[in-house]
């Protein structure tokens, strides 16, 4: 008798991690947010000369061209590849930008720490900075 | 004086299983309250973990079992032929066994890397699969055997395997338990040659994960520390009967 309940304790132990193992990723996931992200495009805008004694000037640049839903906020979220625990995850990390006038659908980032990596477009919740997310796609 | 060695005995051997205790308790506590945190956190935010305790449980098995089939032929061929080069065999080997296990593992990894086996599974098994200690506690054992039951058996069968499979090896029941435990724990814990052997941390074992715990985030030691142990003490207590018997026929004693 104590030897059935040893083996099946040994079974239920290795059933067990055995589960784990195959499931632990996929329930981790879907505790995580799970967003939509997208490289901003380089655009040519028309930008509006704001230095002193050029007030009203404009000129064409080329920036990134951000959609006019992450404009308002004048923020964004864009991904950074890091390392936790022996593994590469993603990682969320918030910009905050100036946004300049509108232009064919879009505004031009004209401030903030951005360099092309990709942002997020569409999130299933709200997203924290430096939050670990899980990327589902491109909008 | 009876009641008072025994509370000694009992006080000492709560003492030993302080350390056990203690990393299970700690293992659920964290901020001043009992927490399935850091749990959560092994389970679901150290993946590497799972690889390394399959790993784990995949040397020691293939170990035990692996070596099972040369210590059981080893010690019979020991002990049935009588000349004096078994005996100059037998030495070698204990000279083997009080070996340091560091003056041997330079020798391994440079049979190993000549054989191209580094960063593979076989460089754990491979050098563990020949247990001196086994042999030699098998040896020991069969010097005890019934040699007249192999004499008569030898009349029946020229088959020396089936001689040690039908008349040996069910006397040594106790003995191959004792061997396996041994040999099961000794890989089980083994560290410095995963650790100098494989540089893959996807094929090192809990051993190495436990001992480099403090490079993941996360409070995980504890909980990792007491599935660690989960496997040695199941295979303990399924073995433990004939675990006590074989000690106590090889000490003379009763446990």
């Amino acid at each position: 008798m104590q030897k059935k309940i040893l083996i099946v304790t040994t079974v239920l132990f290795f059933a067990v991690v055995c589960f784990f193992t195959i499931f632990a990723r996929r329930i981790k996931e879907a505790g995580l947010p799970h967003v939509y992200a997208e490289a901003l495009r380089l655009r040519t805008f028309t930008i509006e000369n704001t230095e002193p004694g050029h007030v009203g000037e404009r000129f064409r640049q080329k920036c990134y061209a951000v959609p006019e839903k992450l404009a308002k906020k004048k923020e964004f979220y864009i991904l950074v590849q890091g390392e936790k625990n022996g593994e590469e995850v993603l990682f969320v990390k918030k910009i905050v930008f100036t946004p300049g006038s509108m232009e064919k659908g879009a505004y031009p980032v004209l401030s903030g720490d951005y360099n092309g990596e990709p942002v997020v477009m569409k999130s299933d919740r709200r997203l924290r900075d430096g939050e670990e997310v899980v990327v589902v796609g491109t909008t | 004086m009876k009641k008072a060695i025994h509370f000694i005995l009992s006080a000492l051997a709560l003492l030993f299983l302080f350390p056990v205790i203690e990393t299970f308790f700690l293992s659920f506590y964290s901020n001043g309250g009992f927490t399935l945190k850091a749990w959560r956190e092994l389970f679901f935010d150290c993946f590497i973990f799972y690889p390394m305790f399959w790993n784990s449980v995949l040397y020691s098995s293939v170990i035990t079992a692996g070596s099972l089939f040369i210590i059981v032929p080893g010690a019979f061929g020991l002990i049935m032929v009588k000349k004096k080069i078994s005996k100059w065999i037998f030495f070698l080997y204990l000279v083997l066994m009080m070996m340091p296990l560091q003056v041997t593992l330079l020798p391994n990894y440079i049979g190993l890397r000549d054989l191209h086996l580094l960063d593979t599974g076989m460089c754990i098994i491979l050098p563990m699969l020949f247990s001196v200690f086994g042999t030699v506690l098998m040896h020991q054992y069969m010097e005890n055997m019934e040699i007249s039951q192999i004499e008569a058996a030898r009349l029946e069968t020229n088959s020396v395997f089936r001689v040690l499979l039908h008349i040996v090896m069910p006397q040594m029941k106790s003995c191959i338990y004792a061997v396996s435990f041994f040999t099961f724990i000794e890989s089980y814990n083994m560290l410095e040659q995963p650790m100098l052997f494989l540089k893959n941390k996807r094929l090192q074992n809990l051993t190495v994960f436990i001992a480099d715990a403090d490079q993941y985030t996360g409070d995980i030691l504890f909980p990792a520390s007491v599935i660690f142990i989960v496997p040695v003490l199941l295979f303990y207590l399924l073995l433990h009967e004939s675990l006590q018997q074989n000690v106590c026929k090889l000490t003379g004693g009763c446990l």
